[in-house]
């Protein structure tokens, strides 16, 4: 069973236990492996400070299907040939966000 | 949204930009279609049901087409999600931003009012059509007569989505030892209603039905009301599914520590807020394309 170690002195990512890269063992491996992978061609702005997993994706890492599933089709409506053009993206999801209140 | 409007920021490399859409896209300099765009966005965000095909038709006058319409409301729908998962379960955030914040309001009404019935006779709706976007239809048509057909016909522009999209449904409707099926289908109905998302109240009746459910049952939770005789337990998923649809950045670390102390662990809690997140996507992508119902009127 993966087990997680934030150390006491650094914030929790959020209310319930995260997997983050380093402690991963299994499908939860090998899907943040293929992330990584898919993740070496999109701009370098979406890498976060620590190199682990964006909080947000973390969040789903107890439930690695649910990961894939959710992820993946973000990858397909965000990253295809048919994608909206990426600023145009980037100005979707933040007016999406603004008008839910959403901080993150 | 601090981390898209970073992101938006790296992407225009106008940092003014991405500072005036984080505060009010209104006051934003932008081009006409990328305005429309976004008041169309907001209200897919916060009044799903109050879009019309007018709106639709007005993208598509201002120069989108059906394909880029399709991925504004996926984008927009998919962000919902994202949206719902990061202030229900606290996601902290770990980018450093340049840009200035927003105050996020401690709480507040919803941005529309539950009072009114959700849902009432969905039998009653006679669409011809499938949706206000035109698709390419791909053979075999996915899914079958038990499953909203015309909800993965209409991504038939992005076949991958789609194909993930089904997957994803179902996955969220199998049950666990955490979320049975049943349970799984009850709130989906009720957070549909709470949506008045019609198309997806239908298709989480049948199964609901299926699984012991009473007509009667059905009726009150497509009216946006939680069941009757829940246990405190019980309550706590409906009100946890509630706060989710109508005001999601209100909960806090005390509404999951409830849910842990009524007997639910992290995996139930993960499971829990991703289903009741997972329908603010598949309500608005059914509304905000105007996906009609597969069956006749009579």
């Amino acid at each position: 069973m993966e087990t997680q170690s934030t150390p006491e002195s650094q914030p929790r990512p959020g209310w319930i236990r995260m997997i983050g890269i380093s402690d991963a063992q299994g499908p939860l491996k090998e899907l943040y492996a293929q992330m990584k992978s898919r993740g070496g061609s999109r701009p370098a702005v979406y890498n976060t400070p620590t190199g682990d997993a964006p909080n947000i994706v973390r969040s789903h890492s107890l439930e690695p299907e649910g990961l894939r599933l959710a992820f993946g089709i973000s990858t397909a409506i965000h990253w295809s040939e048919k994608s909206l053009p990426w600023v145009q993206r980037e100005m979707l999801n933040t007016v999406t966000s603004r008008a839910n209140n959403c901080f993150y | 949204m601090s981390a898209h409007a970073e992101f938006l920021r790296a992407a225009s490399n106008n940092k003014d930009l991405a500072s005036q859409i984080k505060a009010d896209f209104r006051k934003a300099s932008l081009s006409q279609r990328d305005f429309r765009m976004l008041e169309f966005v907001e209200k897919l965000t916060l009044f799903p049901a109050l879009l019309l095909e007018t709106d639709v038709k007005l993208l598509r006058q201002i120069g989108f087409s059906d394909s880029e319409i399709l991925h504004i409301v996926l984008g927009s729908a998919h962000f919902n999600y994202l949206n719902r998962m990061a202030d229900g379960l606290g996601i902290q955030f770990e980018y450093k931003s340049g840009i200035e914040e927003f105050k996020v309001p401690a709480s507040g009404q919803p941005a529309e009012s539950p009072a009114e019935p959700a849902v009432r006779h969905v039998k009653s709706i006679p669409n011809p059509t499938v949706a206000w976007i035109h698709f390419p239809e791909i053979s075999p048509a996915p899914g079958n007569a038990n499953e909203p057909v015309n909800l993965y016909r209409v991504m038939g522009d992005n076949p991958a989505a789609r194909n993930l999209a089904r997957d994803w449904r179902t996955y969220q409707l199998t049950g666990t030892p955490a979320l049975t099926a049943r349970r799984r289908a009850e709130l989906a109905l009720f957070i549909s209603a709470l949506n008045r998302c019609d198309y997806s109240a239908y298709w989480f009746t049948q199964p609901l039905r299926q699984l012991g459910a009473t007509a009667e049952e059905c009726d009150r939770l497509a009216r946006g009301q939680k069941p009757e005789q829940l246990s405190g337990s019980e309550q706590l998923l409906f009100e946890h599914a509630e706060r989710l649809t109508q005001q999601p950045w209100t909960t806090r670390e005390s509404h999951i520590e409830s849910l842990r102390q009524a007997g639910m662990n992290d995996h139930g809690i993960l499971q829990l807020t991703m289903l009741c997140s997972y329908l603010s996507f598949e309500n608005r992508v059914a509304l905000g394309l105007g996906v009609a119902l597969e069956i006749s009127s009579d």
